[in-house]
């Protein structure tokens, strides 16, 4: 060993090796901004589920209203007409109160699929940023491990000025 | 009919949740987070781009480091490479051979921490791989020439040591060549602990040191053994080392060179025994001559009583004497019964003798029987020689023996071979019967002059020393050997007829002429009447005028 090529090569890869530990710590910020994105992401999607339940419990409420003004305005046009609340006319309210509860029945289930749909965002978001994170952390660990390599390798290029 | 009315809630009353909000935070949420995860993504870019920045600039940065680097190692290297052979080379150069630990404390002490300080210099990858590379290049290389330097010491180590060893057992072998079948064993069980025991010695280099050194010691041993059996027993030693057993160690050059030695070594016996024989006979003639200056030492002692108890008698039975020398003593106890010669007579054959005496290339025991055959003369017969003059001749041929005697007598020769004119008379006036005596008197008075100053512990050579207040060529004294035309005139008249030797005597030499003589080295050729200059090879008249070579 000797001041030679291999000395040339120890100090440009210390120099290349620093440089790269940067290049590491800048890719790092940069995920963990990504993963905080995905946070707020998710929170979003968190908020936007619990939207959800709640619009679906006020198109329940608008969904039992109308049909509880529909049937009412059957049995008032039935009365109105003389006609006993009994055959022809039970079976319309009696429809009526049937599509009313499916319409509910399916609207309530709507929201439930939509409010699921939000969470399982939210889920995917919080991961994601995990993921970013154990990224950024990774390209900290190789950052360091550049700046180690580099220190090696300038070592290494004294050392073969000095050691024979 | 009262009317009457109700109050009906229209029909589609309720709440109605809103997911808006919701959806509008989480699509903003995913909004911002794609908007951070864009931030996050340009952040990344940011730090691609500057990665990508600092890699291409860091590259180039260390590519100039490096290359800096790799220049100033290589400089680095080359310098320490250089420092380390010298520092090996020095260490090498000044170790022990026989030392095997060099090599391993030089890279323990000096070569690792030389490499580790190279080595650890560079701080790139780069400048590392090549200052590795060159580490371990350098540490190749030092193992590589260590190794070969050590086994190179190993080997001079072991080839130093073996020849100790040869040169013991070849001493041993030349002077007891049945030592010979135990020194090769030694040799070879030597050789083989040696090399096997040097851990820079291995493999085919130490089996190839093993075999040279076997190989080239036992021939040595056995070629010493070959020679001193042939000096003991020539025949016999050349017979056993011809044969086939000892043909791997002897070449057949060798083999011619051992004959040669046979030969050499018989020609030495026969030239030892001549030498012996001949050194007998020497040292008989010594004994001889010293037996017969004692018997001459009575006989010319002055005292009857000691010259009457020489007897022929014991000279006959004195074996000491050599034959010849018992003849001579028997006839100079003869001679002693008659008359001593006429002093003129023996003064003439004096100086003859002298001229011979001083003749280049002249043999001085032949003077010396000359002498011996002047004195046993007939007293009056020309050549014949006094008792006093004989034993002046004596003293003249024992002392050139000595190097002082011939010193002196070189000088004493030289001078009379300028002054002789002088002293005799003029170029061609030289007559035996008056120059010799002069001549005589002045050798005698030479003679005194060289006693005088030996007396007064005075160099003798000084009275032929011009600038010597003693010298002998003064005018004054020269003009006293000279003597008169009258005195001359006398002694011819007086000189009896008989007396005279014949001009022809061969001795008698003519003077050489006036202008030659300074001439050192001057011969007489009587056939042709013309003297030479042996030095320069020139040819004179009898005029000393120059007429060729």
């Amino acid at each position: 060993m000797a001041l030679g090529v291999g000395t040339i090569n120890s100090i440009s890869g210390a120099v290349q090796d620093i440089f790269a530990s940067g290049a590491h710590e800048t890719k790092a910020k940069g995920l963990r901004i990504e993963a905080d994105n995905y946070d707020l992401a998710s929170g979003y999607a968190d908020k936007n589920a619990k939207f959800t339940e709640t619009s679906t419990a006020i198109k329940q409420a608008q969904l039992d209203r109308e049909l509880y003004r529909t049937i009412g305005g059957q049995a008032a046009d039935i009365a109105g007409a003389g006609f006993a609340a009994s055959g022809s006319a039970l079976d319309i309210m009696r429809d009526s109160a049937s599509q009313g509860a499916l319409t509910k029945a399916v609207g309530s289930l709507q929201g439930l699929i939509t409010e699921e749909g939000y969470k399982v965002q939210s889920e995917t978001f919080t991961n994601m940023g995990k993921a970013a994170r154990m990224a950024a952390d990774a390209e900290d660990d190789a950052a360091t491990g550049a700046l180690v390599s580099g220190g090696f390798k300038a070592a290494a290029a004294v050392a073969s000025i000095f050691f024979k | 009919m009262p009317n009457i009315r109700e109050v009906t809630a229209p029909g589609e009353l309720g709440l109605r949740p809103d997911d808006r909000a919701q959806e509008s935070l989480a699509n903003s949420g995913r909004r911002i987070a794609a908007l951070y995860g864009t931030a996050a993504e340009a952040q990344n870019d940011v730090g691609r781009r500057a990665a990508s920045a600092i890699n291409d600039v860091g590259t180039v940065a260390v590519k100039y480091a490096e290359h800096q680097e790799i220049s100033k190692g290589a400089a680095e290297a080359a310098k320490t490479l250089s420092g380390l052979d010298e520092k090996w080379n020095e260490t090498v150069k000044n170790a022990d051979p026989n030392d095997p630990t060099v090599a391993l404390k030089f890279k323990e002490e000096v070569l690792e921490p030389t490499l580790e300080k190279l080595g650890g210099g560079p701080i790139t990858e780069g400048g590392q791989r090549f200052a590795e590379a060159q580490v371990q290049k350098f540490r190749n290389h030092f193992d590589a020439k260590t190794s070969s330097d050590m086994a190179t010491l190993a080997g001079v180590a072991a080839r130093k040591n073996i020849e100790t060893l040869t040169n013991q057992l070849s001493n041993a072998a030349l002077s007891d060549p049945t030592s010979l079948k135990t020194s090769l064993d030694l040799v070879e069980h030597s050789i083989g602990a040696m090399v096997d025991s040097s851990p820079n010695l291995k493999g085919v280099d130490g089996a190839k040191l093993k075999m040279d050194l076997a190989q080239s010691s036992q021939a040595a041993i056995v070629k010493a053994a070959a020679i001193g059996a042939i000096n003991a027993n020539p025949e016999a030693g050349l017979k056993r080392f011809s044969g086939p057993e000892y043909s791997k160690y002897i070449s057949g050059t060798e083999l011619k060179q051992l004959e040669q030695q046979a030969r050499t070594v018989e020609r030495a016996r026969r030239v030892d025994e001549n030498y012996a024989l001949q050194n007998q006979k020497l040292i008989k003639q010594e004994a001889s001559e010293a037996r017969e200056g004692e018997y001459l030492t009575r006989i010319y002692s002055g005292d009857p009583k000691d010259a009457a108890k020489v007897s022929t008698k014991e000279i006959v039975a004195d074996m000491t004497l050599t034959r010849e020398a018992r003849e001579r003593m028997i006839g100079i106890v003869e001679r002693q019964l008659k008359p001593e010669t006429d002093s003129r007579l023996s003064a003439q054959t004096f100086v003859g003798l002298m001229r011979n005496l001083r003749e280049p290339n002249a043999d001085p025991e032949a003077v010396m029987a000359k002498a011996w055959d002047a004195r046993l003369a007939d007293p009056g017969k020309p050549g014949s020689l006094s008792e006093k003059d004989f034993n002046q001749m004596r003293a003249e041929i024992v002392a050139r023996k000595t190097p002082e005697g011939q010193a002196l007598e070189r000088d004493r020769g030289q001078f009379f071979k300028q002054y002789a004119g002088a002293i005799a008379g003029g170029p061609g006036k030289y007559d035996p019967q008056m120059g010799s005596p002069k001549i005589y008197a002045a050798e005698m008075d030479a003679r005194r002059v060289e006693a005088d100053l030996r007396k007064k512990g005075l160099d003798p050579h000084l009275a032929y020393d011009p600038q010597s207040e003693y010298f002998l060529g003064k005018p004054g004294r020269l003009a006293k050997w000279a003597g008169s035309m009258q005195s001359d005139l006398e002694t011819r008249a007086t000189e009896p007829a008989a007396a005279r030797p014949p001009i022809t005597n061969p001795d008698a030499k003519p003077e050489p002429p006036y202008d030659l003589r300074g001439i050192a080295a001057l011969s007489y050729s009587p056939s042709r009447n013309l003297w030479r200059d042996d030095t320069s090879g020139k040819m004179y008249d009898a005029k000393g005028k120059e007429v060729g070579k």
